[in-house]
This record gives C-alpha cells, structure tokens and sequence, in this order.
C-alpha cells in the first residue's frame, strides 16, 4: 500500500477519535452543570477565622511598616502605647518615687559626710590654738 | 500620646518631690548642727554618742579650757609676727631669729601638750570605744595643724 494511502486512513482515524471525544465532553459536562445547580442551592460557605486574626493582621502591617520608619517614630509610639495602658501609670509613678527617693538618700549621705567633716573642723577650731591661728591669718 | 505624655509628667512630679523631701529630711539634723551657735560641740555629743551627763561635763571642761586656749593663740600671734619681723628685717640667720624661732618652736610644743591634755581629759569622759576613736581623731589633726602652721611662717 503507497504511503499518501496510508496516511489518509491514519488522518481519517484521527479525524473520528477527536469527534467522539468532544461530543462525550460536551455531553458530560451537561450533565455536571445540571447536577452543580441542583447542589447550589444547598451549599453554605464555613469559613473558620484564627483567634485574633485581625489583630494579627494589624501587627503585621504595623511591624512592615515600623520596620521601614525612623528610630524617633517608632519610639514615640511606643511611648504613646505603652504609657496608655491603665495598669502601667501607678507602676511608672511607683519605681519613679522609689529610684529618686534611692538616690536622694544617697546623696544625703554624701552631704551628711562632708557636713560632719566640716563640724569637725570647726570643733577642732575650738580646741587647738594652732588649727584656730591658722585659719585666723 | 497625650495620655502617655501627662502619664510621663505626673511620674516626673512625684519623682522630684519624693527627691526633695527624702533630700531635705535626711540632711535636716545636719544643717540644724551646722546654724547651731555651738556646733562644733553639738556635733561632739552626737558623734560620740555622750549622754546628757557626759556632754555637760565635757562642755563645762570645753569652757575651763577656752582661756587656756584663747591666751595660746594670743602668744602664738605675737611670737608669729616677731619671726616674721625677724624674717623680714634681716638677710642672715641672726641670733635673734634664731632665739624667736625656738621661742616659737616651744610654743607650738606647748600648745599641743595643752591640747593633748585636754583630748585625753575629754576622752576620759566617754564610752571607752568612742573614747579612742576621740583621741584618734583629735590627735591627727594635731600634727598636720602644726605642718599646716609650719608653713606659714614661710608665707
């Protein structure tokens, strides 16, 4: 058998299987769409949201966006949420009065020393006739 | 922020006055001593602890010896200008100078034996620990006083 005769059987064979298919497709998918419209009526959409979703989302566009502003930005705010919070104001005045009361003894005590030196002195004064010229010329 | 910001200020407030009061009550008993008019014994009878009885010994003691003291100095300040004078008017170590300078030397000596006399009568009349802690304190200024006024001669 020539070739050219060969090769119009193999296209006509092609030819038949492509025309089965589609008409099987198009029939099956009839056949779906009626059965999807049938089930649309029935089908409910259970969409569960993580716990604290949206504050999740919040903090990651607040960290996108502090990541990408000045040092002096991201502090102010930090200030401006942190110091809000109720529970925060006592505790902030509490540490502040114990640290500069901490420090007003110490230096007190400072104080205190070099004043007791001076007494001293001064004491010493009245007892030695030396210390007294000294001080006197 | 505003929030934060009074939150912040209120915290500064109470800071500085808790500062100033804590500051003031703890240097209060040592700047009454300081405006007292007889501090230096103010100070004595709480350093060293003396209890009434004691500081009124040592204080009418402090008076016995005031004089003692007050006529020290007086002779101190003579014998200082006349080695000064002496100092001054010569170009050589004359005789005289050198007689006012051991004059002066002996008084110094006898200002400090006077002094220690009294250091130790006054510790005589305290605890025994704060007694030597006394006589330790008093005692060193004794000699650095009298380095002190060594050199004042050379001024």
């Amino acid at each position: 058998m020539p070739n050219g005769v060969l090769n119009f059987f193999k296209g006509l064979a092609v030819l038949g299987c492509f025309i089965r298919v589609s008409g099987r497709s198009r029939f099956e998918s009839e056949q779906m769409n009626s059965d999807e419209n049938q089930l649309f009526p029935t089908w409910t959409v259970k969409v569960e949201i993580p716990p604290r979703f949206q504050a999740n989302v919040w903090a990651q566009i607040a960290a996108r966006e502090s990541s990408r502003r000045p040092l002096w930005d991201q502090l102010r705010d930090w200030v401006a949420a942190e110091f809000c919070k109720p529970h925060l104001a006592p505790a902030l005045v509490t540490l502040g009065l114990t640290l500069s009361i901490a420090l007003a003894y110490m230096q007190a005590q400072d104080t205190n020393v070099m004043k007791g030196k001076e007494l001293e002195a001064r004491y010493l004064e009245t007892i030695n006739p030396l210390a007294h010229m000294s001080h006197s010329t | 922020m505003r929030r934060a910001l009074l939150i912040l200020l209120v915290t500064a407030a109470v800071s500085l006055a808790g500062y100033l009061v804590s500051y003031e009550l703890a240097t209060r008993p040592a700047k009454c001593m300081m405006e007292h008019p007889n501090a230096g014994m103010v100070w004595l009878k709480r350093e060293y602890h003396l209890s009434d009885a004691q500081y009124a010994r040592i204080a009418q003691m402090h008076g016995d010896y005031r004089p003692t003291c007050e006529r020290m100095c007086r002779r101190i300040a003579e014998a200082n200008a006349k080695v000064r004078a002496l100092i001054d008017s010569n170009s050589t170590a004359t005789p005289e100078t050198e007689a006012a300078l051991k004059e002066w030397a002996l008084l110094q000596n006898e200002c400090r034996v006077a002094m220690l006399r009294h250091v130790y009568a006054v510790s005589a009349e305290m605890p025994p620990e704060e007694g030597r802690r006394y006589i330790k304190m008093a005692t060193g200024r004794i000699v650095s006083s009298g380095m002190e006024h060594a050199t004042l001669v050379t001024k």
